[in-house]
């Protein structure tokens, strides 16, 4: 559905994007996910034809964005970074524009924005100035207005920044079942790497410009092994304890802070009951006991060196 | 092109539901044009600002003393025109100049650029020599009865000075001058300029209309910098529409916005201050073409300006600027002749001298010139707006 092929982007001397390449398959939801500054939104403005790329080549849908950038357009649906909607206008009023900007007229411009108040559950709401609505309410807008055309690629520039908990479960569930019910591909870009997790079967980790890593979520977080990180924590973590939890089998490293004696294991429901004898044994009181698969955050730490919201 | 409308209407909606925009557009220049043409109409007339511009047609051939005498010929034109009327004392309250054409120095007495026009015919010395009758004509403006009279007064004590000088020569020496001179009393023949007068309230309705009509569009073109701000211009790129359609979306916004409001403007004032604008047919061309020029100009500062913020800022200063310069606050001819100059490189002057001309009734030809100017001014500037975006 979509194709990236060696995408450079210069702004004067500066090089920002260092040719970028990734592919998403139809129906599939991909992510892109890096720290700010990555070189994410970028790419995506790239994609969406807002910047020409100095290299490079965009192909959506088999349709090649710099040859047929009208026809490309058509098959996507960008939900931008900000909320991109008129204060003034009405929910459906806005919708109606937007939908007519993309060939939407009569009936069934009026039927795809009831399809779309639908989906972002705001029929109700729909005369209301978008002025009057909470910041969660106008992001649900700005994602049906999206919609309108039924594109065939749905892209998502980061679209839960500065958004409240609530409303960014809601955005994550829609955009799920949008993927699931109704195989609309899907583009999400993000620096919560959680929200990529949750939404995407493949990704891209994107840093200073460059694609470091990409594949399957299993693929990129085994790139950092599959060493499972188990957190003992006591009052006092002294030798006595680091050596007890040494000893157990299955346990690769062992490392001492300030209130805790973190392990490496492979296997934390084999280990996991002869840690806390070795505590027991120890003297020591449990005050917690913390269990940490390897995730995408510690596989950006592990090839950055760096946290993804550094 | 479906685009273009569509998105100059969504301008037009959005413009509509500010309602605080929406007054300071339509309200404020009727409120502004009710006080200045009330309360400026004395100053208007009494031309106390500033000396009073009279243009002068100088015909006058001279003669000579007697058909006899081997004496230079007389100009007594040449002595009013030059002496008389450049005299240090004469120049502190009016400024003399000459022209060529009698019909265009009328005009210009007619529509409020000049206090009085000084007709002096060819054969005005050898009349007053030979006691025929002589007349210097003033053409005043009956709608602004001091600024002329001032004029006439100049002419008249020139005229009763000359009678008396020739009586005192034919006292002195009857063989000096012919007999005939005993019946001369140049006269002088006040006419009014045939025009109707332009009143203040008429002279003010256009004036602010046109001030406000280029404010207004400065901060129209000023939408385009708000959709860049609010991230819908991006929204709109992002969708199937080509950057040439935004642009031109706009730009039909602003024109439309600008047209509206000027005819607004006209229709409120005819109705309201029973306003006559003169032809409506010329009027409503002088209109439609200024809001042209007007919305080129909101394009083209939106297209060199960074910011929604600088757009509302240049559309205070520039449309204050724009209309100061042309003599929206104090009438032209108050001014000294650098600023006039400087008003001819202004949209807002050829409006208003093409309103006022249509105002005093001259006809529908002197519509042409101005009309001409304002559509290359809308061209030139709205053409660079449109490149500078679309290239931006």
């Amino acid at each position: 559905m979509l194709q990236v092929k060696n995408l450079i982007k210069r702004f004067g001397d500066r090089e920002v994007v260092h040719g970028v390449s990734f592919a998403v398959g139809k129906g599939e939801s991909f992510g892109l996910l890096g720290p700010n500054g990555a070189g994410k939104s970028t790419t995506i403005a790239m994609i969406c034809g807002l910047l020409v790329p100095n290299a490079g080549e965009i192909y959506v849908g088999g349709v090649n964005m710099r040859e047929n950038p009208r026809a490309a357009k058509r098959l996507m649906g960008v939900i931008p970074q900000d909320i991109a909607l008129y204060p003034a206008l009405s929910a459906r009023e806005n919708l109606n524009f937007w939908g007519a900007l993309y060939g939407l007229y009569g009936k069934e411009l009026r039927t795809r924005v009831d399809a779309g108040l639908e989906i972002v559950a705001l029929a109700d709401r729909q005369k209301e100035r978008i002025e009057t609505f909470s910041g969660g309410m106008k992001r649900r807008i700005n994602i049906a207005a999206s919609l309108l055309h039924q594109p065939a690629l749905l892209i998502m520039d980061e679209p839960t920044a500065g958004v409240d908990p609530q409303s960014r479960n809601n955005i994550l569930e829609t955009v799920k079942r949008l993927n699931a019910e109704q195989g609309l591909t899907v583009v999400y870009t993000s620096h919560y790497m959680e929200e990529v997790e949750y939404l995407c079967g493949r990704l891209a980790i994107l840093d200073h410009g460059r694609v470091i890593a990409g594949g399957t979520l299993d693929d990129v977080r085994h790139l950092v092994g599959t060493d499972v990180t188990v957190r003992l924590k006591v009052r006092e973590p002294g030798e006595s304890l680091v050596a007890a939890v040494a000893a157990v089998s299955g346990v690769r490293s062992v490392q001492r802070e300030s209130d805790a004696v973190v392990a490496l294991v492979d296997e934390p429901a084999e280990d996991l009951p002869d840690l806390l004898a070795a505590v027991r044994g120890s003297g020591q009181k449990l005050l917690g006991v913390e269990v940490e698969e390897p995730n995408l955050e510690t596989v950006f730490l592990h090839l950055t060196g760096r946290a993804l919201r550094d | 092109m479906r685009k273009i409308f569509l998105i100059a209407g969504n301008g037009l909606v959005l413009t509509l539901r500010d309602r605080t925009a929406l007054l300071f557009a339509l309200l404020m220049p009727l409120i502004l044009t009710a006080i200045l043409g009330t309360a400026l109409q004395g100053t208007m007339a009494g031309g106390k600002i500033s000396p009073a511009s009279v243009l002068v047609l100088n015909l006058d051939q001279g003669a000579p003393l007697s058909p006899s005498a081997a004496l230079p010929a007389l100009h007594f034109g040449d002595i009013l025109a030059e002496d008389v009327l450049n005299s240090a004392e004469v120049r502190q309250v009016l400024t003399a100049r000459g022209v060529s054409d009698l019909a265009l120095a009328r005009a210009d007495v007619a529509a409020g650029r000049a206090a009085a026009a000084i007709y002096i015919p060819a054969t005005f010395t050898a009349d007053a020599l030979a006691g025929r009758k002589a007349d210097v004509i003033v053409y005043t403006d009956p709608g602004n009865p001091t600024r002329g009279a001032m004029a006439t007064q100049v002419v008249r004590g020139f005229t009763d000075d000359l009678t008396a000088r020739l009586l005192d020569a034919r006292l002195a020496g009857p063989e000096a001058v012919p007999g005939a001179m005993r019946a001369v009393v140049p006269e002088i023949a006040e006419v009014a300029s045939g025009a109707k007068p332009v009143s203040a309230m008429q002279y003010y309705a256009a004036a602010m209309a046109l001030m406000f009509v280029v404010t207004t569009a400065i901060q129209r073109g000023g939408k385009l910098l708000e959709e860049r701000e609010r991230g819908t211009l991006q929204r709109m790129l992002i969708s199937p529409t080509g950057k040439g359609e935004v642009v031109g979306g706009q730009i039909l916004g602003t024109a439309l916005l600008a047209l509206a409001q000027c005819f607004v403007l006209m229709l409120g004032t005819r109705l309201l201050f029973r306003v006559d604008w003169g032809p409506w047919e010329n009027a409503m061309l002088l209109g439609a073409v200024f809001a042209l020029a007007a919305s080129g100009i909101g394009v083209a500062t939106a297209a060199v300006l960074k910011d929604r913020r600088a757009a509302d800022i240049a559309s205070g200063a520039l449309g204050n600027l724009l209309g100061v310069l042309s003599g929206t606050l104090v009438p032209l001819y108050a001014y000294p002749d650098s600023f006039k100059l400087v008003a001819k490189f202004t949209p807002n002057y050829w409006a208003l001298q093409g309103f006022l001309d249509q105002m005093a009734g001259l006809g529908g030809a002197r519509v042409w010139l101005p009309a001409a100017i304002l559509a290359a001014t809308a061209a030139m500037t709205g053409g660079f707006g449109a490149w500078r975006l679309a290239t931006k």
